[in-house]
């Protein structure tokens, strides 16, 4: 059992369960719904998760490492996902993430110090057009360039 | 349905649903596959096992594993495509299976090697890309080494689909896959090693092995686990008179392959630097080394002193339920031919007196399970008072592979949450009051009859006792009955459906149900129950099925030391002891091969048993066979008393254990890998033990040191070789005629019929003892106790891993309780009964329910007898201690 953590309220994740308890198949709805209630999933959770589903924790373990989606630690106050794609690529998005790395020295799926970023290298954000391309809660910045970015990070620093 | 089809030309019939990979297996047929396992589910995702398939005149490639066969279906297994294909196949995986050979444990017996070397591949087009993270060592039994995984699921799926566990799973994707616990934890599971025995290559390996051979230097010899009564066969392999690891073939024993943590782990007793290895007397309060001589000469005197001053009956032995069959036979005719006494006794039937008489009435009426098979064939496991995993780790094993080939139902009643995973999707989980089995029960057959689930007059015309029985249950007040159980009438009425809507049932019996006062009670009310379903349930057509009780027995010869007349009251294979006829027999036996005219005791007491007649004063000199009664007794002071008020103490074993510690003289006995010899298992199958190693130092196995001492004695009770002591087992024996080492060690199962007089089934009704309310108050808590997977008996305590894996007795307290008591885990608590105290370390789990304190026996040589008393129902209170 995962040392009590008093922080996490634990009858948010009861309450998801509740419905889906019982149902085959359901593990990925339900972690989908406690990453949106808690940002990430905490260990406290995922236990109970594999005690009402009947689900090892290791196997649950494997869907939250398969997929890029969910987080175990808790995320920065803002995700960055940068493009890595060919396009962006082409058009110089290693030069942007140097920047940010240098900023802020994460580096992929890392959050920052002061836990403000979690950053994430993405393969395509289906935006070539606007390559580089990256994006910060969910807005989109394109045609990025070093000095672009520098005030786009700024708009974010707090 | 059998199904027709060719492979490689031959003509085959297998069964429906067989996938080809399985048929092909069946004919000794090749066909590479790494992912496959007779055991598992098929999972197709190492790629090596294609064929061409012809059906219907068109031929496709498809894998073996994945495909079931069909009529008419025509399968090439070799061609030229096929070798390129596989060849290609395992050039992939050879990009990044590092070719550490060299310095693997696998290397020899490594799969991807032999189909590397098999299909001849030597060069790889590509260049290599491997991974290189440091091997994990972070638990005392498995080795991980991500390098080496080729990802093809064995270890993950036995652990789920077999263990029911499921404690490793895949982790991230793509090239970044690897096998591992939640998080990346160290791994935290019950270390049976099932993952290891099926690892194709050295990703997961052996730490206890840890590099000390190569794997074709080592000789295997087949044998039977020395832990509990599964009876699991097992492989030692030995290098040098030194037993480095244990394997397990697939499809060999009662176990199929599998074996827990102490089979497969604990066996480095063996080689223990704390066994005893000479004879030791005691000198001025001191055991010092001495000669088999002396040592013989002490004992074989203070025998004969005793039987000429006292009495014969003043000498009282206790066998093993550890040691062989031939070895218990030899001990108890040593005490009725050369001492004459019946005297005589084991910790299984002291612990519960009743049991063998109550097995032998089960199995006079055809309700006792006679293989493993009962228990595969069974559609409905109500599993009462065990905690399997913990009591018998493979037959959790059976239990799971039972229900997922019967889809059957699974009853787990238990006074705590004891954790079971299986795929049941009918699985009802009771969790009734401590001590309240018999109650339960009742409630059970009252719901049956008095609902009109079973046909009562057929119950009644074959039972005997219905009426009064049924007066009794009558009697009883159901809500009452329920409120004491602490079960709704949902819960009873969820049993009964079970156990009337099924055809095959095995009733698995824990040993919960014979600790303390109510043994025989519970087994009594588990006839009732096994009757009133057997008779209750036949119809006039064939389509009626079984009820099959499995008894508890602890180790891997309790039942084999009662078969053999260890036991006061019988002769070997419960026949009476005051038959003349049957005494005439076996005294003629006895006294053939020697020249003295033995005769056999009338005496014997039937109240007391041996410790207690100790306690009376009326037996002064004790031999103790490979026994630790200190421990084992189920009463700590009582067996302190006895052991304290004997002039003379003798103690056989390969350990200074608490009893040797007070013994006056020690007799170095071997172990299991030292003697040739069988163990009866929980079902009655005897099963041979085989010699790996010559015996350690100038330790002997049992007979020959109990033979030897006869000899001191002037008796001859020897045997030229044990072929023909088993024929004179089967001569004195009537049960075990039919066993002989021939059909033993060609891995045919043997089982002992019984041949008593025949008992008639019979009702008994009983009622669960209260505990006062006076002793309530003082004593709150209900104790509980039982083993825990990683230890049992004195050799897992002398085995480093295990030790390892589980340090600490723990008592196990619900997290309510905990909080009101104010205790937190690891927190040292006094626990005190009206017998003794024990400290120990408190561990917080939803295990134990309300007012329940869980201890594990046999854990860290702890006396929690101290707690206990033989006939009363486990009652402590706790303390905090302060440090």
């Amino acid at each position: 059992m995962a040392e009590e953590n008093e922080n996490i309220d634990l009858s948010k994740t009861n309450e998801v369960l509740d419905a889906y308890e019982g149902i085959h198949g359901s593990l990925m709805p339900v972690l989908q719904k406690l990453q949106t209630i808690y940002k990430y999933l905490p260990e406290e959770a995922v236990d109970l998760v594999s005690e009402r589903l009947n689900i090892s924790k290791s196997k649950i373990y494997g869907v939250i490492t398969f997929y890029a989606q969910f987080y175990i630690t808790p995320p920065g106050k803002h995700i960055m996902r940068l493009c890595q794609g060919t396009a962006c690529h082409v058009k110089g998005a290693d030069d942007v993430m140097g920047k940010l790395v240098e900023r802020h020295d994460v580096a992929h799926k890392q959050t920052t110090e002061d836990g403000l970023y979690t950053f994430e290298e993405v393969a395509c954000l289906g935006a070539c057009a606007m390559a580089p391309v990256m994006t910060i809660d969910g807005k989109v910045y394109g045609e990025l360039t070093v000095n672009k970015v520098e005030g786009i990070l700024d708009e974010y620093s707090s | 349905m059998l199904i027709n089809l060719t492979i490689d030309g031959r003509e085959i019939s297998v069964e429906n649903g067989t996938s080809i990979m399985e048929a092909a297996r069946l004919n000794d047929i090749y066909i590479p596959g790494f992912c496959f396992h007779p055991k598992l589910d098929s999972f197709g995702a190492c790629r090596v096992c294609i064929v061409h398939v012809t059906e219907r005149g068109r031929t496709k490639d498809k894998f073996a594993c994945a495909q079931p066969v069909s009529e008419g279906m025509e399968v090439e297994t070799k061609s030229e495509k096929i070798n390129k294909y596989v060849k290609s196949v395992t050039e992939y995986l050879l990009v990044h299976h590092p070719l550490d050979c060299p310095v693997c444990d696998k290397s020899g017996e490594c799969e991807l090697q032999d189909v590397t070397f098999k299909f001849g591949l030597s060069k790889n087009r590509m260049s290599s890309c491997r991974r290189n993270e440091p091997s994990i060592k972070d638990n005392p039994v498995l080795e991980f080494n991500h390098n080496r995984c080729i990802l093809c699921g064995r270890c993950t799926r036995i652990c789920e689909e077999v263990q029911g566990i499921a404690a490793i799973d895949f982790q991230k994707r793509g090239f970044n896959t690897i096998v591992g616990p939640f998080l990346g934890k160290a791994l935290d599971c019950e270390f049976c090693g099932q993952c290891l025995s099926v690892c194709p290559v050295g990703a997961i390996q052996d730490r206890v092995f840890n590099f000390n051979a190569r794997p074709w230097e080592l000789k295997k010899t087949q044998t039977t686990c020395t832990y509990c009564s599964v009876g699991c066969t097992l492989y030692l392999n030995e290098k040098d008179q030194k037993v480095l690891r244990i394997t397990s073939e697939d499809e060999v024993g009662v176990n199929n392959g599998n074996l827990c943590s102490k089979g497969r782990f604990g066996f480095e007793f063996i080689h223990s630097g704390e066994r005893v290895t000479q004879p030791m007397i005691k000198k001025d309060g001191k055991l010092v080394p001495s000669t088999w001589d002396e040592a013989l000469g002490l004992v074989s005197s203070k025998l004969k002193d005793v039987m000429k001053s006292k009495g014969p009956d003043a000498i009282g032995g206790i066998g093993s339920e550890k040691a062989t069959n031939e070895e218990n036979y030899i001990f108890q005719k040593f005490f009725r031919a050369v001492i004459g006494t019946n005297n005589i006794d084991n910790m299984a039937n002291m612990h519960a007196p009743y049991l063998n008489d109550l097995i032998l009435e089960a199995c006079d009426n055809g309700i006792i399970s006679e293989s493993y098979d009962d228990i595969s064939n069974s559609d409905l496991i109500f599993i009462i008072g065990s905690d399997v995993k913990d009591e018998l780790p493979v037959a959790g094993n059976i239990i799971r592979k039972a229900i997922k080939k019967n889809k059957s139902s699974l009853i787990i009643a238990n006074s705590r949450r004891v954790e079971f995973r299986s795929v049941a999707t009918k699985d009802k989980r009771i969790v009734y009051s401590y001590g309240r089995e018999i109650d339960l029960l009742n409630a059970v057959v009252k719901y049956l009859l008095d609902e009109n689930l079973v046909d009562a007059a057929n119950v009644s015309n074959n039972v005997d006792e219905f009426n009064n029985f049924k007066e009794s249950l009558d009697s009883l007040d159901l809500d009452n009955l329920l409120n004491k159980v602490n079960i709704s009438k949902q819960d009873l009425a969820n049993i009964c459906d079970s156990l009337t809507k099924s055809k095959n049932k095995s009733l698995f019996i824990g040993k919960d149900l014979i600790n303390g006062g109510n043994g025989n009670g519970n087994i009594r009310a588990i006839l009732n129950l096994a009757y009133t379903l057997k008779y209750g349930l036949a119809k006039d057509n064939d389509e009626v099925g079984y009820v099959k009780i499995t008894f508890p027995r602890e180790h891997n010869n309790s039942q084999g030391v009662n078969d053999m007349g260890v036991i006061p009251s019988c002769l070997p294979g419960y026949q009476n002891l005051n038959d003349p006829q049957t005494k005439e027999k076996i005294e003629k036996v006895w006294s053939g091969n020697n020249g003295t005219n033995y005769c056999i005791s009338d005496k014997t007491s039937r109240d007391k048993n041996i410790i207690e007649l100790a306690v009376k004063g009326d037996i002064n000199l004790l031999y103790i066979m490979g026994d630790n009664p200190l421990l084992s007794y189920s009463d700590g002071l009582e067996v302190r008393e006895a052991i304290n008020n004997l002039d003379f103490l003798i103690v056989q074993d390969s350990f200074l254990t608490e009893t040797a510690f007070m013994a006056d003289v020690v007799l170095p006995a071997v172990t299991f890998a030292e003697k040739e010899g069988s163990f009866t298992n929980i079902n009655r199958a005897v099963q041979k033990v085989n010699k790996s190693i010559e015996s350690v130092e100038s330790s002997k196995d049992d007979s020959s040191i109990i033979v030897e001492l006869a000899k001191n004695m002037g008796h001859n009770i020897g045997f030229d070789n044990i072929d023909s002591l088993m024929d004179e087992i089967n001569e004195v024996c009537p049960s075990y005629s039919g066993v002989n080492y021939k059909t033993l060690s060609e891995e045919t199962l043997v089982y002992t019929s019984n041949v008593n007089n025949k008992v008639s089934p019979t009702f008994s009704f009983n009622e669960s003892l209260e505990s006062s309310e006076k002793e309530k108050e003082n004593y709150p808590f209900a104790l509980a106790t039982g083993n825990v997977m990683y230890h049992l008996g004195t050799y897992s305590n002398k085995s480093r891993v295990l030790k390892e894996i589980l340090t600490d007795c723990l008592a196990e307290i619900n997290p309510l309780d905990a909080k009101e008591y104010n205790i937190k885990n690891n927190e040292v608590i006094e626990v005190v009964s009206s017998n003794g105290e024990l400290r120990l370390k408190a561990k917080i789990t939803n295990r134990s329910s309300r007012g329940v304190i869980f201890i594990p026996t046999n854990v860290n040589d702890v006396p929690v007898n101290l707690l206990t008393t033989k006939n009363g129902i486990g009652r402590v209170k706790i303390l905090k201690v302060i440090s």
